[in-house]
């Protein structure tokens, strides 16, 4: 009667669940999950979908946006490009980028003024300003840190929620959350909130994800129906459960489970919902099933979720997104590097280390592989006149400035994409602001017209320059 | 050249962590507890019993526990429930997301879009299997009449821990009724398990209070949601028939009856289960079957290894669990050895075999879990020893003392290492920068202490072909302080520290109430210290000691 001691969630999907592997007692329906996977196709057009809906895809293309996330700093030296705003010359960690150097905007100097304020230590701070521009909430999660007050999760939403607020009612998901290996549950370890200590776990597995996103949408009529008489009766007692019992409770007690209504709600309305499928609209292809977190498969990982992600976004699944790669203080070991020292560990050693220096430059520079391999995924989607690239904005955003200082000044901005136009690209800045300046002016962007974004404090202003 | 002036903010702050950990003050929940509202009552930090200590003797008469918030099921508990309830072992929680960390113990926070989808998707797929063996779902014949309200009270009595409501039952008999219109009573029973797993009395640990009850008031726990108290607190489940009948009959109401209703638990073989789940997560003990090492430096170092430390530290545990001395956790010296993981405790793996074997190990290298080399493995680097996490464990894990992190507003600047040095020297440059230093003159002293294990926990007497230097001192603790030799002498110290087995309470504490102390508990932490150091430290009558206290008893009545 041992208790099976694997439940690291670094290591849970050694185990993952294969619903789709079970066949139920209803066994005339075709079942809504993995059903695309059964047919054994990878690259799946779906063509049967549209008929489902019968929504041509709109004739103005959508705006997305995208969190490009990767941890424990940079290496200024090597990051910053050389040149102008026009002429300049990327350095070695954003040599990369060269393909798309008319697509992407570099921006140095700005600080996260913010986690000057509030409770935290560094990368709790930095992971938990970053998107949201605000203090960190005192409390009992975390903990460790006994110079500051507690602290418990990020003080604010987040700009990807934000925008999601404005852009992803009309879609099945609000956002979708992907990630490769993000650790626990902590404010180390989250950098979306739905609002203040609400963070938004990340999908640490493509295959999970695949199945939440694509499947169900090839089921035929008849089954959608017979799905939706069934789910529905289920949800509306769930449903009825929670409001009775709400009533009953506290005030806080009550708010948590709101939070929770909240979700049920949206799977309700999602039963009538499905994307308004392009004709690029694609189920990515997926390989058999294999351990999400194993460090040898971390860049297969990355590899799958960015082809989720992108095709959730050509369907218009959902139109805002992010990827979170590890962690702050994450300890990911990049062997195909050339060597085995984990990522936080080098963050710490001193500038006179130019061996470390060397490595994490060479980190840095893979991360950047991987953002300019988003970028071409993208690119590779035709939509409108343009491709899917040109109507996405990717903000690569990093919890530190610096590593072995903890710095969260002169942040590694790197913008991909123009928004549909509204941003320019092909530049290298150099500005003196807070942060809070990039996420008020990236929510301008896409129509948001608020004043300032964040705690008011750390604000200065519309980027104008950044604005078409 | 080890600093060991310490600068006015951190002695400031080491002073602020030994006051706290020594008299139960409000560090780790400054600013608010889990319900973020301030102590009330009166009640504030008194006198414990350590040395630190010596405010205000406590007053403890009417039960004062602070406020707390609704917790979902952990990912744990969730797989534990689903298993005793339906039968179903095969872990599904495990790919949802992972629960909130609070000091090291996982805790069902607030819900998330993926979590809630998860929950649906999982209910989908363990409703169509249960319905798939409808003999063990029902307790009647299918075509018995009233069976489909017989299984809605009988199933959901179990699942919800309670009673169902009129409504409540009402509503699932609508649901069974349209699942039995599309494919007779399977169907219906699929619906009904599909619905009640997605309800918030079967995810959440619901504790209604009276109608009658005010904001503030401390009320006793109902007795349905005590019984879920216990069993989630022992057992890691769901309760068990008896335990239901015992809340039903109103037994757990006096202290006597929920003790005799605990003491009938601890003999049932799940609450080794529940000790597994403490033991894993406050000892890291189930992250070690996960710990990988860089193989060109231990390519002896394979899965097999690192899932068989595991189990030979599991083992070590239920031989402590079963024994009750908590301090054989600090300085036992008997192991569970095979062939895998005798060469860790320099023994010949050739003289073992797959299966384990209880072994006396050397007790100048090995005492209790600090020189366990499957922590020591998991606190290590992938090519080197690790004296900072190790340290920090001892710390936070074993004395329950927080630590510091650096002055944030500081540019810290990392020393450059020279080749050949040993671990020890690279680390002793630390303290050329006053930054660095202010910590690692708590840190690196215990760190050092470790260094005859290298990386992967195996015994060295040399690193670089120079002998080790495992001698340091403790600073800043409240009795295991001054010179040591090596992890086994720090291994005995722990062992007569009160610090320690306090800390062993504390850890137990957050465990059994999901939740971190706050100075509302300062009356029940002592009754709790009182009890384990009565029974001399027996970890069965410290589990006792939480569920007759105040804290596990009683809650405060959200406005």
């Amino acid at each position: 009667m041992s208790h099976d001691h694997d439940h690291d969630p670094e290591h849970a999907a050694a185990h993952v669940y294969h619903p789709e592997k079970k066949r139920g007692f209803l066994r005339n329906r075709i079942s809504r999950r993995g059903f695309a996977r059964t047919l054994g196709v990878g690259a799946l057009a779906l063509p049967f979908l549209r008929t489902l809906r019968g929504e041509a895809q709109p004739a103005t293309p959508p705006k997305r946006f995208i969190v490009f996330f990767s941890p424990n700093g940079t290496i200024p030296d090597e990051w910053v490009p050389d040149g102008g705003e026009r002429d300049f010359r990327f350095r070695r960690i954003l040599e990369p980028l060269e393909p798309f150097r008319e697509h992407v905007c570099v921006i140095q100097g700005l600080d996260q003024r913010s986690t000057r304020s509030g409770p935290g230590d560094g990368h709790q701070k930095g992971m938990g300003h970053i998107l949201t521009g605000t203090e960190l909430l005192s409390g009992d999660t975390g903990g460790g840190c006994d110079s500051c007050a507690p602290v418990s999760w990020a003080g604010g939403i987040s700009i990807d929620q934000r925008i999601a607020n404005h852009i992803g009612t009309e879609t099945p998901f609000r956002s979708v959350e992907l990630a490769a290996k993000p650790g626990g549950s902590n404010v180390w370890t989250r950098m979306c909130y739905r609002g203040a200590g609400e963070p938004i776990p990340p999908e640490a597995s493509p295959f999970d994800a695949f199945d939440r996103l694509f499947a169900g949408l090839d089921m035929d009529p008849f089954g959608l129906e017979r799905r939706r008489r069934l789910e529905g009766s289920v949800l509306d007692a769930v449903q009825q459960d929670f409001a009775q019992l709400q009533s009953r409770l506290g005030s806080e007690d009550r708010a948590r489970l709101e939070v929770h209504l909240d979700v049920v709600r949206d799977l309700e309305r999602r039963l009538d919902e499905s994307g308004s499928f392009g004709a690029s609209c694609r189920a990515p292809e997926m390989p058999g099933r294999f351990d999400v977190n194993a460090n040898e498969n971390f860049r297969q990982v990355v590899e799958l979720q960015m082809d989720v992600l992108v095709a959730a976004m050509a369907c218009d699944l959902t139109r805002v997104g992010s990827l979170q790669w590890t962690r702050s203080v994450g300890q990911m070991v990049y062997p195909w590097l050339g060597f085995g020292d984990r990522h936080h560990d080098l963050s710490h050693e001193g500038d006179g280390n130019t061996t470390a220096q060397n490595k994490i430059t060479e980190i840095n520079r893979w991360y950047a592989e991987v953002f300019a391999g988003l970028l071409a995924r993208l690119q590779a989607v035709p939509e409108g006149d343009g491709t899917l690239l040109d109507n996405t904005v990717v903000v690569w955003v990093n919890e530190l400035g610096k590593g072995n200082s903890h710095t969260r000044n002169d942040m590694p901005f790197v913008l991909g994409g123009s928004a549909g136009g509204a941003l320019t690209t092909g530049r290298f800045l150099r500005m003196d602001r807070p942060h809070n300046d990039l996420l008020l002016t990236l929510a301008r962007a896409f129509g948001i017209d608020d004043a300032t974004f964040g705690n008011p404090e750390f604000n200065t202003g519309v980027i104008d320059t950044l604005l078409t | 050249m080890r600093t060991t002036h310490l600068p006015p903010w951190l002695a400031v702050l080491l002073a602020g962590v030994l006051a706290c950990s020594g008299q139960i003050g409000d560090a780790p929940a400054e600013g608010g507890g889990p319900g973020g509202g301030d102590p009330g009552d009166g009640s504030g930090p008194g006198g414990g019993s350590g040395p630190g200590g010596g405010g205000t003797p406590l007053t403890c008469d009417a039960p004062v526990v602070p406020p707390t918030v609704i917790r979902r099921l952990t990912r744990d508990q969730y797989d534990l429930t689903v298993r005793d309830l339906l039968g179903d072992a095969t872990g599904p929680a495990r790919a949802f997301p992972a629960d909130d960390d609070a000091e090291g113990f996982q805790v069902g926070g607030i819900a998330s879009a993926l979590l809630v989808e998860q929950v649906a998707a999982t209910a989908e797929v363990l409703a169509e299997r249960a319905a798939m063996d409808l003999d063990a779902l029902l307790p009647c014949s299918p075509t018995a009449a009233g069976c489909a309200d017989a299984f809605i009270d009988d199933f959901g009595r179990r699942a919800y821990r309670r009673p169902l409501t009129d409504d409540e039952h009402a509503r699932l008999r609508t649901v069974f009724d349209v699942g039995e219109a599309e494919e007779g009573f399977a169907g219906g029973a699929e619906l009904v398990v599909r619905t009640v797993l997605q309800s918030p009395h079967f995810l959440y640990h619901v504790e209604e209070v009276p109608a009658s009850a005010s904001a503030g008031d401390v009320v006793p726990v109902e007795d349905y949601a005590l019984a879920s108290r216990l069993s989630y607190f022992l057992w890691g489940s769901m309760p068990d028939e008896a335990l239901l009948d015992a809340a039903a009959a109103g037994r757990l109401r006096d202290r006597a009856g929920l003790l005799a209703e605990a003491e009938r638990m601890l003999e049932d073989p799940r609450a080794l289960e529940g000790f597994h789940s403490f033991t894993g997560q406050w000892l890291h003990v189930e992250k070690i079957d996960g710990v990988s090492k860089d193989p060109a430096v231990h390519p002896e170092f394979t899965d097999a290894v690192a899932r068989d430390l595991q189990r030979s530290l599991e083992l070590f545990l239920e031989e402590v669990f079963e024994r009750g001395d908590a301090r054989l956790l600090f300085d036992a010296t008997f192991a569970y050895v095979n062939a895998n993981v005798a060469p860790y405790f320099g023994l010949e793996a050739s003289d073992f075999g797959d299966d384990f074997e209880r072994v006396d190990v050397d007790p100048t290298q090995r005492a209790g879990i600090v020189t366990h080399p499957g922590l020591l493995a998991y606190l290590g680097k992938p090519n080197q020893s690790d004296p900072i996490h190790r340290a920090v464990f001892v710390f936070e894990r074993l004395l329950c003392q927080n630590l510091p992190s650096p002055p944030d507003d500081i540019a810290i600047v990392a020393p450059d290492p020279e080749p050949g040095l040993t671990t020890r020297e690279r680390f002793a440059e630390h303290s050329s920068n006053p930054a660095c230093a202010s910590c690692h003159a708590l840190l690196d002293p215990i760190g050092f202490g470790f260094e005859h294990y290298d990386a992967t926990g195996a015994w060295r007497d040399e690193e670089n072909g120079r002998p080790v230097d495992a001698t340091g001192e403790i600073v800043g603790t409240e009795d295991v302080n001054g010179p040591f030799d090596g992890a086994v002498d720090l291994a005995h110290r722990l062992s007569e520290s009160d610090q320690a087995t306090r800390c062993v309470a504390r850890e137990l504490f957050r465990f059994a109430l999901q939740r971190v102390e706050v100075s509302d508990d300062a009356c029940s932490l002592q009754s709790i210290d009182d009890g384990f150091a009565e029974a001399d430290y027996d970890l069965r009558e410290l589990m006792l000691a939480i569920v007759g206290s105040d804290a596990f008893r009683f809650q405060q009545v959200q406005p």
